[in-house]
């Protein structure tokens, strides 16, 4: 039983060390596992719709696919989840071009490709946290 | 070689017995000759054994002419020691705030994270509601001891006619230096740092490979920055940290004044300073890279590096010698030069050694505040 502040953080650190190792044993990352931080005012999940604005990227849906060629925006339907993309502001980053058109195709697709790559992983090989033994 | 010698020698003592034979009145000269020349072949015999003391191998001679010279001098060796390579630096002191630690303690350090409430519209007779304020953000920073100890013999320092050992200190030196560097680039690569970065959501940490288009989202991601109250910071994506492997792509970036892989003419508004960290790892393509803010502009500091008090930097150490030189048993002893090292051994016994530490948290890693950073795999096409 720990009698002391010191002695609790002690105890805490072997069990987050026993944690890790579980983690470890069961194949799984106990980095990679990490919650996502939605209490944060500034929390926005990947792949999601906020984050699709944020990008400046409307999804053409199949009601809306007739006035989107009738106003001829430039379109990319992603190969990964068939939804259709267009871009928001189709004008102010690409004025200076002689071509905007294929420009703009790229960048959508740029875009497309941000949004619904997902969440991040952590790379296999990045190495732990440096946590000197007498750092706690 | 010793059977041909022999057999010539038999050769010749048949041909000086035919000699006498055929000459009966000088067989006596003949009968010495043939003598002479088995007692050549014995001594000879004997030489070859490592037997005789009196055997002279006769040095082949020659008449050296002028032409020689040129011969001779390209038969001096000469050894020589060359300048070892040139590493790559990591420039890494903007990203990182300095602090100094009185001791090897853990320190405290407290920062306002939030502003206080908004004001609150009032009517006739109403009293204000009462403000609150949130506690401040507690980080600890420590220090630790980081050594390297070298062993020299004595017989290797004074053998050392290249002059190879002479710069060792300052190889320690950079061995001090290269180490911090690989700390500190530990901080953003670790798994838990970056794991933290992907739990703060898209603001944070993307996939997306290096592109102007890219970079352009992570300074639109700092600019959404907010405190803890949810109010607008004033915070950039200074820093491009980033793994060497891209050094083209970012330098075609930065020197572009168009959007480079958009190859027209769309201006290229994108602005920050490269670092190229030499510790990050990847494979091609996917290639990482990282955006911090300037903790001197904003006061978001994404990492600190702590130093103790008094030990700005590393320091070479040299075990003092034991022995002292004397002349009599009872008389006394002066200091001798170092390089005869210890009394036992004659070893020379050096170390390098530097004090440095960070905020080191399970949850955060090293990010001593995550608004500074963002990181994207560099996987996304």
């Amino acid at each position: 039983m720990a009698t002391t502040n010191k002695e609790l953080e002690i105890e805490i650190n072997k069990l987050k060390e026993q944690n890790r190792v579980m983690a470890q044993l069961l194949g799984l990352s106990s980095e990679s596992v990490a919650e996502d931080v939605t209490d944060r005012k500034d929390y926005v999940g990947h792949g999601s719709p906020e984050y699709a604005l944020f990008l400046g990227l409307i999804e053409v849906l199949e009601d809306d696919m007739a006035d989107a060629k009738i106003n001829e925006y430039i379109l990319y339907e992603s190969p990964l989840t068939g939804k259709t993309w267009r871009l928001e502001d189709e004008v102010s980053p690409f004025m200076a071009f002689a071509n905007p058109d294929k420009i703009a195709k790229l960048y959508l697709r740029q875009k497309v490709s941000s949004l619904e790559s997902g969440k991040p992983s952590v790379p296999a090989g990045a190495p732990s946290l440096l946590v000197p033994r007498t750092a706690f | 070689m010793r059977s041909i010698i022999r057999k010539m020698s038999l050769i010749r003592q048949e041909q000086l017995r035919t000699l006498a034979k055929a000459n009966p009145q000088l067989a006596n000269g003949y009968n010495k000759r043939i003598a002479e020349v088995d007692a050549m072949f014995s001594e000879f015999n004997s030489g070859l054994n490592g037997l005789s003391h009196q055997f002279d191998p006769m040095p082949l001679q020659e008449v050296m002419v002028s032409a020689d010279f040129t011969y001779a001098i390209t038969e001096f060796v000469q050894r020589l020691a060359l300048d070892g390579y040139k590493m790559m630096e990591f420039p890494w002191q903007p990203l990182v705030k300095p602090d100094t630690v009185p001791n090897y303690l853990p320190v405290y350090r407290y920062q306002h994270r939030s502003s206080l409430d908004d004001l609150e519209l009032v009517t006739e007779k109403e009293r204000p509601r009462a403000g609150s304020k949130d506690d401040a953000t507690k980080r600890t920073n420590q220090v630790w001891r980081w050594d390297k100890e070298y062993d020299f013999s004595h017989e290797a320092l004074i053998n050392d006619d290249l002059g190879y050992f002479k710069d060792q200190a300052t190889l320690m030196g950079d061995s001090a230096r290269r180490t911090l560097d690989k700390y500190v680039s530990r901080f953003y690569t670790n798994a838990v740092t970056i794991a933290r970065l992907v739990a703060l959501g898209a603001m944070y940490s993307q996939n997306g490979r290096l592109t102007t288009a890219r970079v352009s989202e992570a300074r639109m991601a700092f600019g959404q920055r907010v405190d803890d109250r949810g109010n607008p910071m004033e915070v950039e994506a200074v820093y491009l940290v980033y793994h060497r492997g891209l050094q083209d792509t970012v330098l075609t970036i930065l020197n572009s004044t168009l959007v480079p892989e958009l190859a027209t003419n769309a201006v290229n508004v994108v602005n920050f300073i490269p670092i190229k960290d030499p510790y990050m790892t990847g494979t091609a393509p996917n290639l990482p890279w990282y955006m911090f803010a300037d903790y001197k502009r904003s006061n978001v500091t994404p990492f600190i590096l702590g130093r103790r008090q008094g030990f700005p930097g590393p320091m070479i150490l040299r075990r003092k010698s034991d022995i002292e030189s004397v002349t009599s048993l009872l008389g006394p002893g002066t200091a001798v030069n170092p390089v005869m090292g210890d009394f036992e051994t004659g070893n020379i016994v050096l170390k390098v050694e530097d004090v440095w530490g960070t905020y080191v948290d399970g949850t955060e890693g090293n990010l001593f505040d995550s608004r500074g950073a963002y990181y994207s795999t560099g996987t996304a096409p």
